[in-house]
């Protein structure tokens, strides 16, 4: 694959997870449980209607908690996530998703269909590793330590 | 794809996000408040990394497992050895780490294993917006060029 062409890709074709989503009224100590158990770092948070309402991060738990007690435990999500956060849709190309999450400092985009709902997010990660996948040249196929790599063209 | 770039090329005049062993979590997420970064770099008297404290190690190991911020050690729930790179090491190798490791900060150290910076997946993400931001020129043959016909051949 060209370089051009990868650029192109629509999201729906990169290979990711799918998205863990919540209710708005969910308290946080279960979000944080069910992102530690699903070894994950971010959850779509979902209307009643099913419809977009945020998302909360690791960092969003990290930053915007007081973690000095416990009382954060029983607040509710939706009173701490990023409301209206910037989406991708099945058919952006590639380049376009890594240029919002490099503007925004974003690891995660969530994907919604037509009607607003939630239908995956894209993480960085998953970016990250098809962008490796198809050029193993550069970035997998390396050696263990960079150390061991020739520092010349004729090796030795 | 021209990913020539050495990581001293990425961390240059970058402070370090550096805490002592014998910090506690709450100190730690100062320091990463502080410096706008998601991991802290725990160094020894000597500056030597002794390990890495991010973000997703504070949602799993302290806020999950219901840790005190303001009593428990970082040493305590810091990820620790972590795979560092130097700064003449080309950034493939960071993006390998991330991509392949589903790591999201590579520590930086000297040939004395002191802490310089660290490379975050921001970084990364910037150098390959750029990469790709350059196939928009249409000077630029060489990205769209799967070889370079030199001529010659029969």
């Amino acid at each position: 694959m060209k370089l051009n062409d990868l650029a192109l890709v629509p999201v729906r074709d990169v290979p990711r997870r799918e998205a863990v989503c919540v209710r708005e009224d969910e308290t946080l100590i279960d979000v944080v449980r069910l992102l530690e158990e699903r070894g994950r770092g971010a959850v779509v948070v979902q209307r009643a209607d099913g419809t977009l309402a945020g998302i909360f991060t690791e960092r969003d738990l990290m930053l915007r908690l007081v973690h000095e007690d416990q009382d954060w435990h029983r607040k509710r999500v939706g009173d701490f996530m990023t409301e209206t956060p910037t989406c991708v849709s099945r058919q952006d190309p590639l380049a376009h998703a890594l240029r919002l999450m490099r503007e925004g400092g974003f690891r995660h985009l969530p994907q919604v269909d037509e009607d607003g709902r939630p239908v995956g997010i894209l993480s960085v990660r998953d970016l990250l590793a098809y962008i490796a996948e198809h050029f193993p040249e550069e970035f997998v196929n390396l050696p263990p330590d960079p150390s061991r790599e020739a520092k010349n063209p004729w090796g030795g | 794809m021209r990913i020539q770039k050495t990581i001293s090329e990425f961390i240059a005049e970058r402070e370090v996000p550096a805490v002592a062993e014998g910090a506690t979590v709450a100190d730690a997420v100062e320091v990463m408040k502080q410096h706008e970064s998601d991991c802290a770099l725990i160094v020894d008297d000597g500056r030597r990394l002794r390990g890495i404290f991010t973000e997703r190690d504070f949602l799993n190991r302290v806020a999950a497992a219901e840790k005190s911020v303001a009593e428990t050690p970082v040493a305590e729930v810091m990820t620790t050895e972590p795979e560092a790179l130097g700064p003449e090491d080309g950034v493939n190798y960071a993006i390998n780490r991330m991509a392949v490791g589903g790591y999201r900060n590579v520590p930086i150290v000297d040939p004395e294993g002191r802490a310089m910076a660290h490379l975050g997946v921001r970084d990364v993400m910037l150098h390959l917006d750029e990469v790709f931001g350059d196939l928009d020129d249409p000077e630029d043959d060489a990205a769209a060029a799967e070889w370079t016909d030199i001529g010659g051949g029969g």
